[in-house]
């Protein structure tokens, strides 16, 4: 989406740093005080680095003879953005909203603001929180962590993701947290480590900063400059870092104990597993001011999401690019070191800038992603970008996570929206009516198939927290055989949802269009019918015939990825 | 197999763009190298590998490497066999009567003390590296030496979590039975689903899938395409029974005794009968940081019986000349015990028992001192013979005839099944 708002300072400024561009060295000088002059503030426009990435890549690809890939069609723009943004394809109602193909949406937006206005509605939706929570409780304390961490750590985070808390408050909540689980829910971060310091230190060090100093615990690092004292240095921190439980049953609460203020050296002195006393360190021996006052925790939770910390700042574009391309500027996601260089360093630091600049506002760097060229074009090649995986050229076609999967057939087949309940009241049991009783029956039994549903692609996809990357379109029989024989796509679920369609739609080729749009999340083309009136013309009649072809669409590849 | 020559393809035309993709490894779950099966012959006798991994370190003190009467041991008795050496706890009764047909290593030793770590090392023989997924030994077994034709997955994993097969692909992921011998989910048709409405669901699939190929690309349809073709052979199955325990005779069950532990054993022998090369058994719950002696005589409950018949059963079939059954744990736990009767974890000497086909059993490797230490005071290492866990999957590569020389690919690094640096312990099986 190119604007006609230039962002030639930083275009001026990225330009100057690549070999590449070698035309453009020659104008080096003149370039730098064109910056200068006209660098634009950071973090106030999204569109503008939006449009400023757009046009860096575009001068990249020529000076590379690559040319890209179109820009996809509004049914593509539309499915990928939903999967990403909420972790579901649309619903058909949502297609017709966005109208694909015509130039006015149903709110009013047209032509190119269309696109930029469907990410900030998305952005804005309570499914938005509730996806990025689920995804960052994955990244942060993964899919095998107990019950009640994932569950205060997911309530915490999908609160702040809904009030578009930043970045940098965010990371220093779940660090810093003093209290317990009734007021800080964020204590689920670190009471999922059980009081392993050593896991505290090398997850929260990987997944804020890009820095793998685990494998310092037991060794120097092979090529890195850390050595296990860099590795005691930051795991002093949270020396205090213990959490704990009291009360019972639904009284039980979560708390974090022993956390001392810095009042004087000695209080900042740890013993530490190393066995001996150490004053904590940052990474990179960045030395650390005792700082009276605040507990160590704190010290350290400052020092992360400081706007100055390159680490903090370039992870968090580089976990985005990620997640949004399909590849960021260095793979894998959360791996910076020094044999493993970024794709783009100039840019990189562009950004993580521009992040800081904003606040650290999450939905300001996700709205330049999305908005920028890099995001939407095709996924089908031309001879010169087929074989791109650093330029952005073409879009990828991503698999589908286990946290997208679940939501998806969860939102397909309907259980939710088809089977739908009263409210019941919060009372026990033997005071409902028999009406609420009724209720609570289905709605136990949809809750009970969402946390079955999500064990099964636990199983099938296995505990791995890491984000998948390109290339892996790894799944498991496990995966197959639920897609195809799960019971949710038997009586009572899936046919349900059928005899739905059915009577909405009392023509064939609109029940067909339906449940394309239902599973597939877009219109079927011309082709699409073609396909359906062969195959599907010996099946004979009854609402059989729609299940099977819910069925098999649900187990193809389109549906099972992002593209 | 189209997957994996779709895949080296793939990573052909990669490789093709020059420097792209060198500075990165997001190929990390891909492989190259399908050619494996088509000329080679394997030269051993041995055809499938059943482990039984004991989650959380088991104590050696409480089983195979006792210290009677010293500070450090457990008030256990041990049994003396006929074997030098080879005195387990006294809650193995039957193992005890087997030691003619087991092999003891009581120094493997290893840096790992972390479970995550370990198990990963005790599991793959590498250790866990954050950007390079290995295949853990049932998934290199599968890869080597199974048939990818074969209606039942070439590894059966029977509780647990699941270990993905890393670089060596999606086709030799373990399949996971997490409550051994119930009814499998989602392996029978949906209600009212029969075979002629699967058929006529999987013919638009199809279509669709060539349609998607033409337009997005084939590699990931490739992939989802042989998932889903493995999942309807199995599905389509009879030897699926041999999942489950209904036919086994009543004086069978009886010798491997109950529960889970138990059922798992017969299935795995079951399957391994059928022809399954790899099939892994967990048996959790030898974190013993606290009330160690008591515990740990209650898992040896759960283990002794199933284990040894286990061992008979293969015997009687004549199956276990042909079947290597590895038996150990992450790591060991420490000579020195809590205050509350319990250990911490301990990599530096732990048992490893070996039985089945090409190991020269009714022997033990390694020593410990009289106290189950691994070193002296001066720190200096004590421990007679150490095995490390590569030096144990060198061996077992050996003595299987693993392609350990080929380089496999995984993103832009060569990678090889074993680690180059291991060496191999003759004493295993010469």
């Amino acid at each position: 989406m190119l604007r006609r708002s230039p962002f030639l300072a930083l275009l001026a400024v990225v330009s100057l740093t690549f070999g590449v561009l070698s035309q453009y060295d020659v104008f080096a000088d003149e370039k730098k005080t064109e910056a200068k002059k006209d660098e634009p503030a950071l973090g106030q426009d999204p569109h503008k680095l939006a449009d400023g990435l757009s046009k860096l890549f575009d001068q990249l690809l020529a000076e590379s003879k690559i040319k890209p890939s179109k820009l996809c069609d509004d049914d593509t723009f539309l499915r990928r953005a939903y999967l990403d943004l909420v972790g579901r394809p649309p619903l058909p109602r949502e297609i017709d909203e966005f109208n694909p193909g015509s130039r006015k949406d149903a709110f009013g937006n047209k032509g190119d603001d269309k696109r930029p206005a469907l990410i900030d509605r998305l952005l804005e939706s309570p499914e938005h929180a509730r996806h990025f929570a689920d995804m960052w409780t994955v990244i942060t304390i993964g899919r095998d962590a107990d019950g009640n961490s994932k569950r205060f750590l997911r309530q915490y985070l999908e609160t702040s993701f809904a009030q578009n808390k930043p970045w940098s408050e965010m990371v220093y909540d779940m660090v810093a947290v003093i209290g317990d689980t009734t007021e800080h829910p964020e204590v689920g971060y670190l009471m999922s480590f059980e009081n392993k310091p050593q896991d505290m230190v090398g997850i929260t060090s990987k997944v804020f900063l890009g820095k793998q100093i685990q494998c310092a615990e037991c060794h120097d690092h092979p090529y890195e400059d850390f050595t296990q004292n860099d590795f005691r240095g930051m795991q002093a921190f949270f020396t205090h870092g213990r959490t704990g439980a009291r009360g019972d049953g639904a009284n039980r609460v979560w708390y974090t104990r022993g956390d001392k203020v810095v009042k004087d050296k000695h209080d900042a002195l740890v013993h530490n597993v190393g066995k001996q006393w150490l004053y904590p360190q940052f990474i990179g021996r960045e030395s650390y001011e005792l700082t009276l006052g605040k507990t160590l925790r704190q010290s350290l939770a400052e020092w992360m999401t400081s706007p100055d910390n390159t680490y903090f700042r370039e992870m968090g574009v580089n976990r985005y690019m990620a997640y949004f391309l399909g590849m960021g500027f260095v793979t894998p996601v959360d791996d910076f070191n020094s044999l493993n260089e970024p794709s783009f360093p100039k840019v990189l630091e562009i950004m993580g800038k521009d992040f800081a600049a904003s606040g650290y506002d999450t939905r300001y760097l996700i709205r330049a992603i999305m908005n920028s060229d890099l995001y939407q074009r095709e996924v089908d090649t031309n001879r010169t970008n087929r074989n791109d995986f650093k330029y952005y050229s073409r879009a990828y076609v991503r698999k589908l996570t286990p946290e997208q999967i679940h939501r998806s057939i969860l939102h397909v087949v309907g259980i939710e929206r088809l089977n739908q309940v009263e409210p019941i009241r919060d009372v026990p049991e033997n005071q409902l009516t028999p009406e609420e009783k009724a209720s609570k029956k289905i709605l136990d039994g949809v809750n009970g198939w969402k946390g079955h549903i999500y064990n099964q692609m636990r199983i099938a996809y296995g505990a791995e927290p890491d984000m998948r990357e390109l290339g892996d379109y790894d799944g498991t029989i496990v995966q197959a055989l639920m897609l195809l024989n799960s019971h949710l796509l038997g009586p009572g679920w899936l046919t349900n949802s059928i005899d739905k369609i059915c009577e909405e739609h009392a023509n064939h080729n609109d029940r067909v269009r339906a449940i394309f749009m239902t599973v597939l999340g877009r219109r079927p083309t011309a082709r699409d019918a073609a396909i359906m009136g062969g195959v599907m013309a010996n099946w004979g009649g009854g609402n059989a015939v729609y299940e099977d072809l819910f069925v098999a669409l649900m187990n193809t590849t389109e549906f099972a990825t992002n593209h | 197999m189209t997957t994996s020559l779709s895949r080296r393809d793939f990573l052909r035309t990669s490789a093709a763009a020059g420097g792209v993709i060198a500075t990165s490894s997001f190929f990390s779950h891909t492989i190259r190298g399908e050619d494996k099966k088509t000329a080679r012959v394997r030269n051993s006798k041995i055809n499938h590998v059943i482990l039984l991994f004991m989650e959380g370190g088991p104590s050696q003190l409480e089983t195979f490497d006792l210290k009677p009467g010293k500070e450090t041991g457990a008030p256990y008795k041990q049994i003396e066999t006929e074997v030098p050496g080879f005195a387990p706890a006294e809650h193995f009764k039957e193992i005890a009567k087997r030691a003619e047909d087991l092999l003891l290593i009581k120094s493997m030793s290893s840096r790992e003390g972390n479970h995550s770590r370990a198990s990963y090392l005790l599991r793959t023989g590498y250790i866990p590296n954050p950007t390079l997924k290995h295949p853990s030994l049932g998934s290199i077994v599968a890869q080597q030496l199974g048939d990818p034709t074969f209606e039942l997955p070439n590894f059966v994993k029977l509780r647990g979590s699941p270990f993905p097969a890393g670089y060596l692909g999606v086709e030799n992921n373990p399949f996971v039975i997490s409550r051994p011998g119930a009814k499998i989910e989602n392996l029978d048709y949906a209600a009212g689903v029969d075979q002629e409405r699967m058929d006529r669901r999987m013919k638009l699939v199809k279509e669709m899938e060539r349609d998607f190929a033409k337009e997005r690309g084939d590699e990931a349809v490739e992939a989802h395409k042989a998932m889903y073709e493995k999942a309807r052979k199995l599905m389509d199955s009879p030897l699926r029974k041999k999942f489950y325990l209904e036919d086994e005779p009543d004086e069978i069950r009886k010798e491997y005794g109950e529960g889970a532990f138990a059922d798992s054993c017969i299935i795995a022998r079951r399957l391994v009968e059928t022809g399954v090369p790899a099939v892994e058994v967990t048996l959790g719950g030898w974190d013993t940081h606290d009330d160690g002696f008591n515990r740990c005589q209650n898992l040896i409950g759960q283990l002794d019986r199933p284990w040894a018949a286990l061992i008979n059963d293969l015997k009687r079939r004549g199956l276990y000349d042909s079947t290597l059954v590895v038996w150990m744990g992450e790591f060991g736990r420490t000579p020195k015990l809590t205050g509350t009767q319990g250990r911490g974890h301990w990599p530096g000497n732990f048992c490893a028992v070996l039985g089945g086909g090409g190991v020269k059993t009714a022997q033990v490797i390694g020593e410990t001192d009289e106290l189950g230490y691994n070193r002296d005071s001066k720190n200096q290492n004590t421990l007679k013979d150490p095995v490390s866990p590569a030096d144990l999957y060198k061996t077992i590569g050996t003595m299987m005839d693993w392609e350990m020389s080929k380089e496999f690919e995984a993103g832009n690094r060569p990678v090889w099944l074993v680690d180059k640096e291991a060496k191999n312990v003759e004493k295993i099986y010469k």
